[in-house]
């Protein structure tokens, strides 16, 4: 039984549970490195094989669906310090899944490095932002500061400080969008 | 036959419900269309002026006003 589980048996009021598995991390995520701080708000799916390592401050959100993380027998998922993803994201590694510091990740989002087509590494870099049911090709590299956009497919590399919309998804610069305010 | 000019503001104003607006306004600027609808006016340069828009092109340069539009539309050899 996970922390959580064994907390709620204990009737322990649900703000402390959630605040000490924050606080610990370690519960919801069996055979991974988990840095400081990081935890899975409520629920989350991990079946982890290979290797995973989460950075500090990491924080998964658990919504209508939890969030999934699969690393495979031999594979690695590096998850940098300060990311935050929403709902539903799913994360799969079979060969290897990299994401830098301080991403975000919307609701439904989801990156694989294996679809039954293509396989090949996934890379995000820093400060990256992929927003609510986007999707990550394998193979795909994704620069630093660059942003997805909802629903887009991405199947070719991002550059940096760029966005990436549509089915598949084309790029374009940071100045299409930052002058609109609010979403991009 | 309606001009690119007519056809671009037709298409604006009727897929994002704004027709008060100058050839010479910035969409982004004004807030008349946001990145997203940017891709909706690239699909609609590509399907009705049979131009085809590279990633590069993608800048407030060519796309950010319905002067900048109509330039570019002309240097893709639309009249």
């Amino acid at each position: 039984m996970t922390l959580l589980g064994r907390l709620r048996a204990l009737r322990v009021p649900r703000k402390v549970r959630h605040a000490l598995v924050r606080l610990t991390g370690f519960t919801a995520f069996p055979n991974c490195t988990v840095g400081r701080g990081s935890g899975a708000w409520t629920r989350i799916v991990v079946d982890v094989k290979g290797r995973a390592t989460i950075g500090d401050r990491v924080l998964f959100l658990s919504g209508v669906a939890p969030c999934e993380l699969e690393v495979a027998e031999g594979a690695e998922l590096v998850i940098g310090d300060d990311c935050y993803f929403n709902y539903g994201t799913s994360l799969t590694a079979h060969h290897a899944v990299r994401i830098g510091n301080r991403c975000m990740f919307g609701s439904f989002v989801c990156i694989a490095d294996e679809d039954g087509e293509r396989q090949g590494p996934v890379v995000l870099g820093n400060d990256v932002w992929v927003a609510h049911g986007a999707v990550i090709s394998p193979g795909v590299t994704i620069g630093d500061g660059a942003v997805v956009s909802a629903g887009a497919v991405v199947t070719a590399d991002v550059p940096a400080r760029t966005m990436a919309l549509g089915n598949p998804a084309r790029v374009m610069p940071l100045s299409m969008a930052s002058e609109s305010g609010g979403a991009p | 036959m309606s001009t690119p000019r007519e056809r671009l503001r037709g298409f604006i104003a009727d897929t994002f419900f704004v027709d008060d607006f100058q050839d010479g306004d910035s969409f982004l600027r004004n807030r008349i269309i946001d990145s997203t609808g940017m891709m909706e006016l690239v699909a609609f340069l590509e399907s009705d002026f049979h131009v085809k828009v590279a990633d590069a092109e993608l800048v407030p340069e060519n796309l950010d006003s319905i002067d900048n539009l109509v330039a570019f539309l002309a240097k893709k050899g639309v009249a």
